[in-house]
């Protein structure tokens, strides 16, 4: 009986939307995080340049991600292909240990 | 149509959630585009005279050092400028960190009577005088901003189609959201531009990954980089004479070819690391000037100039597109009306998610209208009662800047304490606070006669427009407020069977 | 200088409105035909390349382009308020 209630309220409107809300503040964060981490090793800029341009497009990641987090088909996915795409940035951008602070 | 459908839910709830935090945002900033001159107006004993401008830096400096005992970890000096006619200073004591504030007389160097200024605007804008926290969630609301602002974009059909489209006597909320339409629309470029700007002013708090991945998390390399600056830490020696800060403000003038100095600021002047940096100032550029000059406060001699790369120009052109400071009033003209489309904007979306629940009587009904009664009536009929204040408080009164800030207060809790408690319908609440709100602007003015001899309308017309300015101000928005309030009212709902001639059912507005 | 610029950006929008079916026949009772919906809309960008135009003398050319893009938003947001005033009083009017 109560797992039946939790299933039902798992599957309904409001769940879904605080899903995605959630996802379009907490994972899109987490997207603009390793975008911003990313671009700031991997433009093709001095590294001040890199760090303020990368820091300043952002805000336009955050909120792409978070018009992607409500018009995605299904929300799960959203959680997936953010924190996925987030990681692997994360990633990309910190193994370089010397590179990624050249000047 | 599902992309329709999934946008207007983020546009509804990115839009409608942060509303009255927004609202705030919006309408001090918009106030705080004219920050300087509503500071000239708050400060009387500065009206009328005149003189030549004698008092200097020196003297300011030697003020603090008879004023304030506690070991300094910095301070900071602003010369007069056309719209700020005073010395102002600024400190910071070491280890408390605690800051003060002081503003002089330019004439006479004396330190005038303490107000909130329009700086309680500006600082209520950013950060919600909340400090590092109110900061964040200011950035939150911003970028909750940008995606009603982008998903809006998505939704709107026929976005040029109703390009000019308001119909006042449209039924239920279309004629809300004609008008939300027509603000955000044709105000898009400007939201857009100043909400991101917004946001992007404190991109290195609101995302530290550049720094963490490039600097290894180190600030002072950071900003040295970044801001092509100079800094130099404490030698923990005693201080020794320092140069004049004039002699070092002629020396940076003679090094610019320009007498336009900023900010000068002292670094650690008990130390004998002390550092004065001088800035210049550009009201011609966008972007201010990336040029100061960094002085040895003892030897004089020039340590460093500053040395910005570009992609940091870059931002401070961004912060000086969204600070509104540059060029003359034109600007601040345009940025006020845009601004005031925006809260504009804001409420009238508020207003029809409102109206659509109204017929179903959805929950949370009655806590959006006392929400909205309290938040977009209580803040400008706060900020006009402390304009009040200020001229009814004696100049004589120890900390008269604090009970400036109560009557702030009290009156936004007395305005929604009201709203609670009232009986009345929404519409009759909002008439009444549009009355108040008319009564409040009208009679600035006149209380600005009573009080303030060289201040008034009547004075300054001629003398000083830009005071004139604020009590015209004044008047036109009282007589705005008044109208409304009176076309304000509900009309007598006509049986749904009849049209009119124009094929729309009339219907209470 | 800048209320000049100001008036064609008011005179630029104006000209936009009436190039739509609406607003033109709120004015004159019926929609515009095809060229004058045409010539409108020519006016209209003429217009707003003026206004530019003169923004850009007065203030330089960042702030000239500032000045320019808030006057004709400005301009924008009054002409649709104008708009709605004449509308409504054509509703008053045919009823009487």
């Amino acid at each position: 009986m109560a797992a039946q209630h939790w299933r039902r309220l798992a599957a309904s409107p409001l769940a879904e939307l605080i899903s995605r809300g959630l996802a379009a503040l907490v994972a899109g964060y987490l997207l603009a995080f390793g975008a911003t981490a990313f671009l700031s090793v991997y433009l093709p800029l001095p590294r001040p340049d890199r760090v303020v341009v990368a820091s300043l497009l952002c805000f336009a990641v955050w909120v792409g991600a978070a018009v992607y987090s409500f018009a995605a088909r299904r929300p799960l996915r959203v959680w997936v292909v953010l924190v996925t795409l987030a990681g692997v940035f994360c990633l990309a951008a910190w193994l370089p240990t010397d590179w990624r602070m050249r000047p | 149509m599902k992309l329709r459908q999934s946008m207007t839910t983020l546009h509804t709830w990115g839009g409608l959630l942060p509303s009255w935090l927004l609202f705030v945002v919006i309408f001090t900033g918009t106030l705080a585009c004219f920050d300087k001159e509503l500071e000239h107006w708050m400060r009387p004993a500065l009206h009328g005279s005149s003189g030549p401008a004698s008092a200097s830096a020196q003297q300011i400096s030697d003020w603090l050092a008879d004023n304030v005992s506690a070991p300094l970890h910095a301070y900071w000096i602003h010369p007069p400028t056309e719209r700020t006619p005073f010395w102002q200073l600024g400190w910071e004591e070491d280890g408390s960190g605690q800051r003060g504030r002081a503003v002089f007389d330019p004439v006479t160097g004396a330190a005038l009577p303490e107000t909130l200024g329009g700086d309680f605007f500006f600082t209520l804008h950013y950060n919600l005088h909340a400090g590092q926290i109110g900061m964040y969630i200011v950035g939150l609301a911003g970028v909750f901003m940008l995606a009603a602002l982008v998903s809006g974009v998505i939704i709107h059909r026929r976005i040029f189609k109703d390009f000019f489209t308001l119909r006042p006597r449209a039924q239920g909320q279309r004629a809300w959201l004609d008008a939300h339409n027509l603000f955000g629309v044709v105000g898009l470029p400007f939201h857009l531009v100043l909400a991101y700007t917004g946001v992007a002013i404190f991109v290195a708090a609101y995302m530290p990954a550049g720094g963490m991945v490039a600097y290894n998390s180190d600030p002072l390399a950071f900003y040295h980089e970044v801001q092509g600056g100079y800094h130099r830490n404490e030698l923990d020696r005693p201080a020794g004479t320092p140069v004049p800060l004039d002699q070092l403000v002629t020396a940076a003038q003679q090094q610019w070819q320009s007498t336009d100095t900023g900010w000068i600021i002292v670094e650690h002047p008990a130390d004998a690391s002390s550092v004065v940096s001088i800035r210049r100032r550009d009201p011609s550029r966008i972007g201010s000037p990336q040029d100061t000059l960094s002085y040895d406060a003892f030897t004089g001699e020039l340590l460093h100039q500053q040395q910005t790369p570009p992609a940091y120009r870059g931002y401070i052109w961004m912060v000086g597109l969204h600070m509104a400071q540059f060029g003359g009033s034109l600007i601040r003209l345009l940025y006020g009306v845009l601004g005031l489309a925006g809260c504009m904007m804001l409420v009238a979306g508020n207003t029809v998610w409102l109206r659509k629940r109204a017929a179903r009587q959805t929950p949370g009904l009655h806590l959006v209208q006392a929400l909205n009664t309290a938040v977009f009536f209580g803040l400008p009929v706060a900020s006009l009662v402390l304009l009040w204040a200020n001229r009814l408080i004696p100049a004589e009164l120890e900390h008269r800047a604090s009970i400036e800030a109560w009557s702030f207060v009290l009156t936004w809790l007395a305005v929604t304490l009201a709203t609670l408690v009232s009986s009345r319908q929404p519409l009759a609440r909002a008439r009444a606070l549009l009355g108040v709100m008319a009564a409040l602007a009208l009679g600035l003015p006149l209380v600005n006669f009573l009080t303030a001899p060289h201040s008034h309308l009547l004075v300054t017309f001629g003398t000083a427009p830009e005071l004139a300015l604020v009590d015209l101000t004044l008047l036109i928005s009282g007589v705005l407020l008044a109208v409304a309030m009176a076309r304000y009212r509900p009309r007598q709902p006509v049986p749904a069977a009849r049209k009119t001639e124009c094929g729309e059912s009339e219907v209470t507005v | 200088m800048s209320i000049l610029a100001f008036v064609t950006a008011v005179a630029a929008m104006l000209c936009f409105s009436l190039a739509m079916a609406r607003h033109h026949r709120d004015l004159f009772g019926r929609p515009p035909s095809r060229p004058r919906q045409l010539l409108y809309r020519l006016l209209g960008i003429l217009g707003t390349a003026l206004c530019l135009l003169l923004n850009l003398r007065d203030g330089g050319g960042e702030i000239g382009m500032v000045t320019a893009l808030g006057q004709l938003m400005g301009a924008g947001i009054l002409v649709g308020l104008l708009l709605a005033r004449v509308a409504t009083a054509g509703m008053n009017n045919s009823r009487r």
